[in-house]
């Protein structure tokens, strides 16, 4: 049975040799990690599909709840502004120049995250 | 003992093989500093800017800065100056390691080499003998060999070694000098002017350190910076655990990463050849780091076939990597290596390959003119090391690709595809991502740089405030701003790495601690305006006129891919404003009065 649900539905019904051959494609949205989150967290990233829009503050708690409060600790001062040097992408584009901690994502975004980092 | 504040010259005059010495000090120093700064004002005072940059009219100046081989943080650095054969303007290049605080060491602040010698000589600095000594068996042999003959014969193992490499002597126009193997005073062809004068290296070892400053007053200053430095996350986290090539997959999210000599801006194996990449292969060894460094950003890299070196940095992974299309770490490292035992400069090198790619694609290039060698294809991961070879020896097809890619291009009727400015190559960020960076990229002294004015820094990174790439409103001023304040940084010796962490303010307190000077922290980076003014003066007074204040054709075209998708540049909006916070005239040049005001008359 498909789940018809707006985060998941069917996009690829082809017919190969007279089979019918029914996919799927998860909605989700992607958040990526680069820099010293994917080497001390081994790991390049997670996604979640979300029943609604949430904001990247209420992501931010999401991952804390997998990681142990630790995007909290390394993305936010503790007046809960956007840390110093630390990027948060939406699509390319830093959310600082959008609503900031309010910016709202939904499935099929993807969000960057990087700690303060710079060279040249 | 030499006070830090009272510089002590080597004269060498390399046509008649004499050495003399002399001082400078007052007012030279408050207004230059040292470093960068001083050794323009002398180039700039000595040489008539027109000179052929090859010619033995040039002079070759080694100038170490006003805080080097001091305990301020990472101050180590040393500046090689001179008119450079690339580009035709001043260049200026600087390097870390441990040779420029061991020169300092030795009581020879600055070394300033005239004229020609008849045979391949090296300048030998023992404790207090300074002698020009025969290079006849030393020319030929790379950096890695010349330094390592010259530490043996100077029978001491922590001798410092500054030299060419076959690059050098082979008149290769992008020629750096390299120091402790693998420290390069990298771009602008410095390398080629040591070669043009018969100079293979400058070998130095201080018998005790002759470094007079007002220590106690900054150890103060020192201690709270190192701790600023080890407290920051890009200093004292990021850099030391990636390096500069943690910039890959920033710059390429951003959508401002160069990629097949800039016709895209998002490279797709951007995960195969990244700093984390670096680290998860299992390629890097060890950070390592300069004299009086706590960052230590640099590394000591493993490659699976055995062979082992320094890098790749940022710059030279996207040189041979994105640039060039290609996505193999080995073959990138590989190309690096070859750079640095040749003594080339990786970002021209790789990209003049990247170029000399779109002109055969595009059928520019004849296969024949290749003679055997691999087709230059983006992707070639054969081509970036077999032409890196040929290039530094001049041999073949490499004979054409070490003129740098403008005159390459120019030679096949098509100048527009050299991404370049005032002939020297962009380095890895496009500037229609990036506005503010793109203004930099016109107006910087030596052609084509990121670290005249490292505008990524407030544009993408954040530090010291965000900007929005692409505001136009108020960069101009940015510009300027960061532009003097590297002037500065350059000129005291330390690394324009600390600037993550570190601002005006604390560059004031550690000059002013260690001079017991009493700059504002307004005179030091007027300082710093003047020294901008100073290369830009020489450079027009050279030929280079403001009407080489522009980018290629390519960038008014939209960014075809990534996040910044459709959008040119804007440089030519906010120009005549940048010429006018500079107190230029509205033509780019500068009246007399300005220069008066920045008693350069």
């Amino acid at each position: 049975m498909i789940n018809l649900a707006s985060q998941i539905h069917p996009v690829l019904c082809r017919e190969l040799g007279g089979i019918l051959i029914l996919g799927v494609i998860k909605l989700a949205l992607k958040v990526k990690f680069y820099s010293l989150f994917r080497i001390n967290l081994k790991s390049a990233g997670t996604e979640y599909e979300l029943d609604n829009q949430i904001t990247i503050a209420e992501l931010i708690k999401k991952l804390d709840q997998d990681y142990d409060g630790y995007f909290t600790q390394k993305l936010l001062e503790e007046d809960r502004s956007i840390s110093s040097g630390a990027i948060i992408l939406l699509n390319g584009k830093n959310v600082i120049h959008l609503d900031k901690l309010e910016t709202v994502v939904s499935n099929q975004d993807t969000v960057t995250l990087f700690p303060p980092s710079a060279g040249g | 003992m030499g006070k830090i504040y009272e510089y002590q010259v080597l004269r060498v005059d390399l046509t008649n093989e004499e050495i003399k010495r002399e001082t400078i000090a007052g007012e030279m120093v408050k207004n230059y500093l040292g470093g960068r700064g001083l050794a323009s004002k002398i180039l700039y005072d000595e040489i008539d800017p027109k000179v052929d940059p090859l010619s033995p009219e040039n002079k070759l100046i080694y100038a170490t800065g006003l805080l080097t081989g001091t305990a301020a943080s990472t101050g180590g650095r040393y500046m090689v100056v001179t008119k450079g054969p690339l580009t035709g303007t001043i260049a200026s290049s600087n390097s870390g390691g441990y040779f420029g605080a061991e020169l300092r060491f030795s009581g020879n602040d600055i070394i300033i080499f005239e004229g020609k010698a008849s045979h391949p000589v090296y300048l030998s600095i023992m404790g207090d003998e300074v002698e020009l000594k025969d290079a006849s068996e030393l020319w030929g042999k790379t950096v890695y060999e010349t330094t390592d003959l010259l530490i043996e014969g100077a029978g001491d193992k922590n001798a410092r070694v500054s030299c060419i490499g076959p690059a050098g002597e082979n008149l290769v126009k992008f020629a750096s000098i390299m120091n402790e193997k693998d420290r390069a005073a990298g771009r602008t062809g410095v390398g080629a002017v040591m070669g043009s004068k018969n100079l293979k290296a400058v070998v130095v070892k201080a018998d005790e350190k002759q470094v007079e400053y007002f220590k106690d007053e900054m150890m103060k200053v020192v201690k709270k910076q190192t701790k600023m430095l080890k407290e920051d996350g890009v200093t004292g986290e990021g850099l030391p655990a990636l390096g500069t090539k943690v910039l890959d997959n920033i710059i390429n999210s951003h959508g401002s990463y160069p990629t097949k000599n800039f016709q895209f801006a998002t490279f797709e194996d951007v995960d195969e050849v990244s700093g984390e990449a670096l680290v998860e292969k299992g390629y890097l060894e060890s950070n390592t780091g300069c004299y009086g460094c706590p960052i230590r950003c640099a590394r000591k890299t493993k490659l699976p076939n055995g062979r082992s070196g320094e890098g790749p940095e940022y710059e030279t992974g996207w040189a041979y990597g994105a640039d060039c299309g290609v996505n193999d770490l080995n073959a990138i490292s590989e190309a690096n290596f070859i750079c640095n035992e040749l003594g080339l400069d990786t970002i021209t090198a790789g990209t003049t390959i990247a170029c000399a790619m779109e002109l055969y694609e595009k059928g520019y290039i004849d296969k024949d003119e290749l003679e055997n060698g691999p087709e230059l294809k983006f992707g070639s991961s054969e081509s970036i090391i077999y032409y890196t070879q040929k290039m530094a020896y001049r041999e073949g097809f490499g004979d054409q690709l070490a003129e740098g890619s403008y005159r390459l291009a120019d030679s096949k009727g098509h100048p527009e595809l050299s991404m370049s400015v005032k002939k020297q190559e962009l380095p890895a960020y496009d500037p229609r991502g990036v506005q503010g960076h793109g203004l930099n990229y016109v107006t910087s002294n030596r052609g084509g740089c990121h670290v005249r004015g490292y505008m990524i820094s407030p544009e993408v990174l954040g530090v010291p405030e965000k900007l929005d790439p692409q505001e136009l409103k108020g960069k101009p001023k940015w510009v300027m701003t960061f532009q003097d304040l590297t002037a500065v940084i350059d000129s005291i010796g330390m690394c324009l790495f600390t600037s993550f962490a570190l601002g005006l303010d604390d560059y004031r307190e550690i000059v002013n601690a260690g001079t017991q000077f009493e700059y504002s922290s307004d005179s030091l980076l007027e300082t710093g305006e003047r020294i901008y003014n100073l290369e830009r003066q020489f450079n027009l007074e050279a030929g280079i006129s403001p009407e080489e204040d522009k980018l290629p054709a390519r960038f008014d075209e939209p960014l075809p891919d990534g996040p910044q998708k459709g959008i040119s540049t804007k440089y030519r909006e906010i120009l005549p404003e940048y010429y006018e916070v500079r107190g230029w005239q509205e033509d780019g040049w500068i009246s007399d009065q300005k220069l008066k005001d920045m008693k350069l008359k």
